[in-house]
């Protein structure tokens, strides 16, 4: 990543790609929601870290 | 078994050889002039080192050529699949893959004192009004934010969309990503890419 001053919000950025962007294979099945809960779990910590920095 | 498909790409821009998740070769499936690379994967892993192994996969992509990346778990069961996919979506991937030649995306937030007090505000109403005073404030912001984004650094915005999390994603010629960071960090704004265009696929209407 060129820009991020911030590595956090640098890796939810990522994720929101590559969870919530791109290709999608029509009819085909994704990531189901719970799916995707599970891997924000490791990233939630980051994600209040972020909103404590937005709140400053 | 399953097909996991990271991109779809010029088929004279696709890599030949490269390895996907789980060791497992890359491989391409043509359709004319747009081509699918896809590997095989033992299943679709949700561990955040496997999404970070594909991201990496998918920034080799970009560096090859125009791609438009796939969401991660993107799968079929057989490269047929994908083949068909290819045909029934030739006209808007191609004009897609058009639009995101030579080009990157960034993400672009607003800085966190543009960002203070939201909530303080909202916990002074109801539930209801709340919301819809979040919301509206939440737009505002973001319009703000693009406002700013055009101020600062509109000259090099090829296309721009909303992204997660009140941010803005644009989509900037490769050569103009430097400046444009730094036209926006000089504006205060925080910026993160390049990426490759996951918010500029067509789909959602971008």
């Amino acid at each position: 990543v060129l820009a991020s001053p911030d590595h956090d919000v640098a890796l939810i950025d990522l994720l929101d790609r590559l969870l919530t962007g791109g290709v999608v294979i029509q009819g085909d099945v994704t990531l189901a929601a719970a799916d995707i809960d599970l891997v924000w779990i490791d990233v939630r910590i980051l994600i209040a870290a972020v909103d404590t920095l937005a709140k400053r | 078994m399953t097909v996991l498909l990271y991109g779809v790409m010029e088929t004279k821009r696709a890599p030949w050889g490269g390895t996907g998740l789980d060791v497992h070769p890359l491989r391409l499936v043509i359709r004319d002039c747009i081509a699918a690379v896809v590997s095989d994967v033992d299943g679709v892993s949700r561990q955040q080192a496997s999404l970070r192994a594909y991201a990496s996969i998918v920034d080799g992509l970009m560096d090859a050529g125009a791609v438009l990346p796939a969401r991660y778990g993107s799968t079929a069961t057989t490269d047929t699949e994908i083949y068909d996919m290819l045909g029934r979506r030739h006209t808007e991937l191609q004009a897609n893959l058009k639009r995101v030649r030579d080009t990157v995306e960034f993400a672009v937030h607003a800085s966190p004192e543009v960002e203070s007090g939201t909530r303080a505000d909202v916990e002074e109403h109801g539930p209801g009004t709340a919301y819809l005073l979040m919301r509206l404030e939440q737009e505002q912001r973001v319009g703000d934010l693009a406002w700013d984004v055009e101020a600062a650094a509109g000259e090099f915005v090829r296309a721009a969309t909303r992204a997660p999390r009140h941010a803005l994603a644009y989509l900037v010629a490769r050569v103009d990503g430097e400046r444009f960071v730094a036209a926006l960090q000089d504006a205060g704004l925080i910026v993160t890419g390049p990426w490759p265009p996951y918010n500029f696929v067509g789909q959602d209407g971008t």
